[in-house]
């Protein structure tokens, strides 16, 4: 039994006012599992609906229609009292590590907080003694972390205390969403390293949100492309990444800068002007800038098809 | 091949003087740097945040306001055959090299635009505050070939910004930024808030402004996938010095710096899923920087005589300059 399942989520946000209104379907019928002990990868560019399933995975956003499925019990309606049940199993750790923390309240109150109000421990030495394990285990140090205010901390360590705080409660699943985007370039790998160790080491599983393509390879196990609310391939990241089917992820793996000088573009790519006309298109949502569009593309939305273990949202690839 | 210089710093020193309750406070933003741009390149500076990049390109467009201060060197611009040192010329005369000579695409660039103005409005607005004489048709006229020239569709003069996408935004500024044909177009972080894809297309228009103009651009970003794709050149700023400075094959091929092996070598690549490490430690504060050379308590080479000096920026191959001491003792031990 995988450890969370997602089964057929849309989420339509209503924009405009009372006289004119539109709907932008943010998430448009999307499903995958996660197993135990695995980091799944949602990527995808600004938009595409990524962040939004984190939310309502969390249960900060309510899904329009589908189900969200946690160790084989449903956990999109449950009670508040049950969801802080839940927190103990389920963290998040966020993009920005200095908007996580209050920056007038010191960094160790939210451990405490944290420990004592989950019952997870009720004595002071007890918590302490939580909190250094934790600490250790994303490598800050007790004695630098006590007594001390958000802004003392550079924005690496920072979201290493935001991990070991989402850490306390031992969960099973952490959603990490873009994790490293704030981070500086010369820390981001120690960041990203250390949830391949929570992996290896505790078992837990992460579900890594990003736009870094190169990340999610490294750290990834299965991962699924989102494009303007639905997944357009999902499958091993082996094989979607060095061998992406699909015509978008094509793209976006190919506009990804590589570090090497030899290895510049040379081909050119056309934009989307504007991002609603998008959404609003009928048939693939693609298919405007889609160097290998037919016919069928404008009229009918594609089903999964499944070429050699991933399933690619394309009709490149019926039969 | 010697090209001609077009803009060169010389030990230019920017400090933000701050006065927090009576107590001084001073942030060495830029210390001591000296480069030289020349024409019809594209230069790249890269770091991290906080290293004094964006300081150094608002002392180079001569745009500092306080706190920030000029505290020694020079600017100096190469226009005509004729050198002006920035700093030492009338408030007048700097204004005509502003957008005319050299431009400056600012961080975050893309919410400049005024929401209220349709794009050749805002175009209109900027050329007429700019040149002289010159009238409404000729205007549009103008912002209209400029934007076909950079194969941007012409019919996004009559939308007003929050109809066009963050990327298209972003691709309007760097038009604007360059209609009046400056020779030196400064660009700060100028893909950092976009997608990919956009960025791509960003980058793709920033080189054909530079093959169709033939000016000099200088890019500032800390993807070092970005300055692979762009730069010719490429300097790396840490704690407020350049400390590598070399072409952008040479950086890519042999860095010298442990700072720029980390840069580099921290970067994962699709298909090679081999451990990568990051610099230990964090990034130095600028108000309080170590001692002799900046990156020393993050190096692992670093030995006495990284503590107590700083280390001198050296040419030790042909364009190849660098600031570390292990490289100079390198040297002497093969000489």
């Amino acid at each position: 039994m995988p450890l969370l399942e997602v089964r057929n989520l849309t989420k339509i946000f209503t924009i405009g006012n009372v006289f004119s209104r539109k709907k932008v379907i943010a998430v448009d019928n999307i499903s995958f599992d996660v197993e135990e002990s695995e980091i799944f990868t949602i990527a995808g560019e600004s938009g595409c609906g990524k962040t939004t399933t984190a939310k309502i995975i969390l249960g900060f956003e309510e899904a329009t229609s589908g189900e969200i499925v946690y160790k084989g019990k449903r956990i999109d309606h449950i009670h508040h009292r049950e969801r802080r049940e839940l927190l103990k199993e389920m963290q998040a750790v966020f993009q920005n590590p200095f908007s996580t923390f209050n920056p007038l309240r010191k960094v160790d109150r939210y451990f405490y907080e944290t420990l004592y109000n989950l019952g997870i421990a009720d004595t002071k030495e007890k918590a302490d003694e939580i909190i250094k394990e934790k600490l250790a285990a994303v490598g800050i140090s007790f004695e630098e972390f006590v007594e001390k205010y958000p802004n003392e901390f550079s924005g690496g360590q920072l979201q290493r205390i935001s991990i070991a705080r989402a850490l306390l409660t031992n969960p099973s699943i952490l959603i990490a969403d873009e994790p490293v985007s704030m981070v500086d370039a010369s820390l981001r790998m120690s960041i990203v390293n250390l949830f391949k160790d929570l992996k290896d080491k505790y078992g837990v599983s992460v579900v890594y949100i990003t736009h870094d393509l190169t990340t999610a390879y490294y750290i990834s196990d299965r991962i699924a492309i989102m494009f303007r609310g639905s997944i357009v391939e999902i499958g091993p990241a082996e094989k979607v990444l060095m061998e992406p089917r699909h015509p978008y992820t094509q793209l976006l793996k190919e506009s990804v800068p590589e570090p090497d000088p030899n290895r510049k573009w040379n081909t050119r790519i056309n934009l989307s002007e504007t991002e609603q006309s998008e959404y609003l298109r009928q048939g693939c949502k693609f298919s405007g800038r889609c160097p290998k569009a037919m016919e069928i593309c404008k009229r009918e939305s594609p089903p999964y098809f499944d070429v050699g273990g991933v399933k690619v949202k394309c009709f490149l690839y019926k039969d | 091949m010697m090209s001609v210089e077009v803009l060169r710093t010389e030990n230019l020193k920017s400090y933000y003087i701050l006065d927090i309750f009576g107590k001084k406070k001073v942030i060495k933003a830029v210390e001591d740097v000296s480069i030289s741009i020349k024409e019809n390149e594209i230069y790249g500076i890269a770091g991290e945040s906080g290293c004094g990049k964006s300081t150094l390109l608002k002392a180079m467009f001569a745009a500092v306001e306080p706190p920030q201060r000029i505290i020694g060197g020079k600017v100096i611009y190469r226009d005509n055959g004729k050198e002006y040192d920035v700093y030492h010329i009338s408030e007048e005369e700097r204004k005509k090299f502003r957008w005319h000579f050299i431009s400056y695409v600012p961080q975050g660039s893309m919410s400049v635009l005024n929401p209220v103005m349709k794009i050749k409005e805002i175009f209109k607005d900027f050329i007429e505050t700019h040149t002289k004489g010159k009238t409404k048709e000729e205007i549009y006229e103008i912002a209209e070939s400029h934007i076909r020239d950079l194969g941007l569709p012409s019919g996004i003069l009559d939308a007003y910004p929050h109809q066009l996408s963050g990327g298209m935004r972003q691709r309007i500024t760097i038009a604007l930024a360059t209609v009046l044909s400056p020779k030196v177009v400064i660009a700060d972080e100028p893909t950092t808030a976009l997608d990919v894809v956009t960025q791509r297309g960003v980058i793709q228009l920033l080189k054909d402004i530079q093959a169709l103009k033939r000016n000099t651009i200088i890019i500032v970003t800390h993807d070092m996938g970005v300055h692979a794709n762009m730069a010719d050149r490429i300097a790396i700023m840490y704690a407020g010095r350049i400390i590598e400075e070399a072409s952008t094959e040479e950086i890519f091929e042999n860095p010298l710096h442990p700072y720029t092996r980390y840069l580099i070598y921290s970067i994962p690549k699709f298909g090679d899923k081999k451990k990568r490490e990051s610099a230990p430690g964090a990034p130095p504060s600028l108000s309080n920087p170590p001692s002799g050379c900046s990156f020393h308590p993050r190096c692992p080479f670093a030995f006495e005589k990284c503590r107590e000096e700083v280390p001198p920026l050296k040419e030790y191959k042909v364009g190849h300059k660098v600031a570390c001491w292990r490289v100079e003792e390198g040297e002497n031990a093969t000489a």
